[in-house]
């Protein structure tokens, strides 16, 4: 499914509403329901993003674990000053950023390989309603393995940008708060990753447009 | 060939390119790159190439998410927000065991009924009818300590005063059948009532009351009247 992207998306992220407010302090008076909430309402988001990031399955449910207990033991600190999705996610990248730092580290010459997907749940193409052709699905399945090929290359850094921005839809100014960095770095950082993607990406730019 | 636009170069052209396929430039740039584009034909390549890319990257699939992880994400919340260890150690024991304990309870009482039923069934007493012969008592019935009361086994026989009325005397009788002490309880006490009683309960001797066959202090009450005629 094609994600809509936020444009013109100029606005520093906004005072929190009511309800949010409502919601975060039920999150801070330890509420059963509204943890509940919280892990149905960003547990998709959450692990998408830790996927495309740490490129396993596996891995990525263990971090998004991980992501809702630094929440749980933040909330008191949350102060409201960005919205409780860009704060949540910059709880998210700060543990998938170190999870990644912590693996170059050990792992500094491995690769991650689409095609190793241990527990099954790697990006398998599945078949909607209108139930594409053998060759569309193959073509599809090699399009998302290149994509991740190509956000597999780029550094954490420009990684993380490119799919707040063009998968996750965020604003310049939310990712700047998310990744803790200006907004003029955003620009230029994402400048430079989609010239990377560009060129990993060629053989399907002609297709793309 | 490339024509150059009056207004910017390629370079800076290409460094517009990101910032405004996101409309994050001034319309004062946005103006600038699209004349630029409009003349320089490998700008506007380049221009399409980075919506292209943009295009594919956010239009990959979303993964699908692994079936059980919303369930573990909130079992191991729920674990991190117990207030304390003891709490968190009862969550940890709720969550692992509450599953398999209804089962588990099922399982036990139904293997205990069939227990019951098949032994139950395997050492059931015969029917007792009235006129069978057991070969002995059916019940054994239950005996209370055995105790006895003290008696009355020897006794003098002086000469009582002249009583107006009966009179009652309250004895001690000690573990040899003797008596110790006594109190008058009812009657009229005198000097010659007390002399005789003294006389009479010295030589008395009683059989001791027992408990468990074994001699024990007692109690006993008598009472004098005078029987004329």
């Amino acid at each position: 499914m094609r994600r809509e992207i936020a444009l013109n998306d100029l606005e520093r992220a906004g005072e929190l509403d009511t309800q949010e407010a409502e919601f975060v302090a039920r999150l801070q008076a330890n509420e059963d329901a509204a943890y509940d909430e919280l892990v149905r309402t960003y547990n998709t988001s959450v692990f998408h993003v830790a996927y495309r990031m740490l490129g396993d399955s596996g891995d990525a449910a263990d971090a998004v674990q991980d992501i809702f207990i630094k929440v749980f033991r933040n909330v008191h600190g949350f102060r409201g000053d960005s919205s409780l999705k860009t704060w949540i996610f910059r709880i998210a990248f700060s543990e998938i950023l170190n999870r990644l730092r912590w693996w170059k580290r050990r792992f500094r010459s491995s690769t991650v390989s689409l095609d190793d997907d241990r527990n099954g749940s790697g990006p398998a193409i599945h078949l909607r309603a209108h139930s594409p052709s053998p060759l569309q699905v193959l073509e599809s399945k090699e399009r998302e393995q290149a994509i991740q090929q190509a956000l597999t290359k780029l550094s954490g850094e420009h990684r993380s940008i490119v799919i707040l921005r063009d998968i996750e839809g965020f604003s310049y100014n939310e990712i700047a708060e998310i990744l803790g960095v200006s907004c003029g770095t955003v620009k230029s950082r994402l400048a430079r990753a989609r010239t990377d993607m560009k060129k990993s990406l060629t053989r399907f730019l002609s297709r793309a447009t | 060939m490339k024509a150059v636009s009056k207004m910017i170069g390629c370079d800076a052209a290409v460094e517009l390119m990101s910032p405004f396929i996101d409309s994050m430039v001034t319309p004062e740039q946005s103006e600038c790159l699209r004349s630029h584009v409009h003349e320089c034909t490998p700008c506007s390549h380049q221009l399409q190439s980075f919506i292209s890319v943009r295009n594919l990257v956010a239009g990959i699939d979303p993964v699908p998410v692994p079936e059980d992880l919303q369930l573990d994400t909130r079992v191991k919340l729920s674990r991190e927000r117990r207030p304390n260890d003891r709490n968190r150690w009862q969550a940890r024991m709720d969550n692992n065991f509450k599953p398999f304990a209804v089962p588990a309870v099922m399982g036990v009482a139904l293997s205990l009924m069939g227990f019951v039923i098949l032994f139950g069934s395997l050492f059931a007493p015969r029917e007792v009818q009235a006129n069978n012969d057991l070969g002995g008592p059916l019940v054994a019935t239950y005996e209370p300590p055995r105790t006895t009361t003290p008696t009355l086994k020897r006794f003098s026989r002086t000469m009582s005063p002249e009583l107006e009325q009966a009179i009652s005397i309250q004895t001690e009788v000690n573990d040899k059948g003797l008596v110790v002490d006594y109190s008058i309880i009812g009657g009229t006490r005198s000097a010659s009532v007390d002399k005789w009683l003294q006389e009479m309960l010295l030589l008395a001797q009683f059989r001791p009351a027992t408990s468990w066959g074994n001699p024990v202090p007692s109690r006993v009450i008598l009472s004098f009247v005078n029987v004329r005629g």
